[in-house]
């Protein structure tokens, strides 16, 4: 019997751990990225924390507008705060889009905060 | 014979249309108008970056802006400005353009020439600065930074040269969000500075 507990404690455990990393802050702006490199604007925006759809189908013009248009990307580091309500996740990127006649490639800083208990792009 | 000289008149016609290129004509300024250093020059560009810029932003008049210099050669307006390269192997860089190059039939279809109310000290420290900045030949800024001071885009110029020699924010702390991009410093961020007035306009 108590073989079994400890078994099922650590299924559990597992099942506990595999459920906070595809939900942690660096899995969030990689599908972030995804979806925008796929050119699916709506599905990224549900990783953002903007909520009414007036913010979105702004959020959306302005990718639009502007041509932004993600090549390549890589999460180069995370930094969840110790309250684990906040987070700051680095990402290397390269960007097209009307501003720019060659690919633009920087590092850029998001901020992640948590609502509901999901990470969310703060925008 | 009238029918073939009417088919030969009609594929002239035709065919000088089609090579027909339009050449660019250099803006004269009216002589009425004088200009000092520091006075800002805004015109709206017809490039895609322009027309993004006007429809994201509704209230923008301008989408691009440099400063009046004198030098030794007349008026001119330092600027920085992607895609305008003589050639692909140059790099896009903060360039000395004459007032006329700057308002050109083929990159403004809307201009003006603004003045911050300065003292002459003032704009003599500006062009100053203005000419040793050029001097280094700075890039055009590709990655939009506002905070570095190795390259600039157009409104991060003319913030740049008033904040750093005359502490004076143009922008007036207003900026612009875009999605992957820092923080922007938009041409109506300047344009609506409350203390610029206008010196000359066309439309």
């Amino acid at each position: 019997m108590k073989k079994l507990i400890v078994i099922l404690l650590a299924v559990a455990a597992v099942f506990g751990m595999t459920s906070c990393n595809s939900s942690s802050p660096s899995k969030v702006v990689t599908s972030y990225y995804k979806a925008l490199q796929a050119g699916d604007l709506e599905k990224a925006m549900t990783y953002t924390d903007l909520t009414s759809d007036e913010e979105i189908q702004k959020q959306i013009e302005k990718f639009n507008t502007f041509e932004i248009k993600v090549q390549n990307f890589e999460v180069v580091s995370e930094t969840i705060a110790d309250d684990g309500n906040s987070a700051v996740v680095e990402v290397k990127q390269t960007v097209t889009s009307a501003f720019n006649s060659e690919p633009k490639e920087d590092t850029k800083k998001l901020n992640l905060v948590k609502v509901d208990g999901k990470w969310k792009i703060h925008e | 014979m009238n029918r073939v000289s009417t088919f030969l008149l009609l594929i002239s016609l035709i065919f000088t249309g089609c090579h027909k290129k339009v050449t660019p004509v250099e803006y004269v300024l009216p002589d009425t108008v004088q200009l000092q250093s520091g006075d800002l020059a805004f015109r709206t560009g017809i490039s895609k970056e322009s027309r993004a810029v006007t429809t994201l932003d509704r209230n923008s008049i301008y989408t691009h802006v440099g400063m009046v210099v004198w030098t030794d050669d007349g008026w001119r307006v330092l600027h920085a400005v992607p895609n305008e390269r003589a050639s692909k192997q140059e790099e896009d860089s903060v360039k000395l353009e004459p007032i006329g190059t700057f308002f050109r039939s083929d990159r403004a279809e809307k201009g003006g020439i603004y003045r911050y109310p300065l003292t002459p000290k003032d704009t003599q420290q500006l062009r100053e600065h203005a000419l040793a900045l050029y001097a280094r030949h700075p890039l055009f800024d590709n990655l939009f930074d506002a905070q570095d001071t190795i390259a600039f885009y157009c409104t991060e110029l003319v913030y740049f040269l008033y904040l750093q020699e005359l502490q004076i924010d143009l922008s007036e702390g207003r900026r612009h969000n875009l999605p992957l991009y820092p923080d922007l410093i938009f041409c109506t961020d300047v344009s609506r500075n409350s203390k610029l007035q206008e010196v000359w306009s066309f439309h």
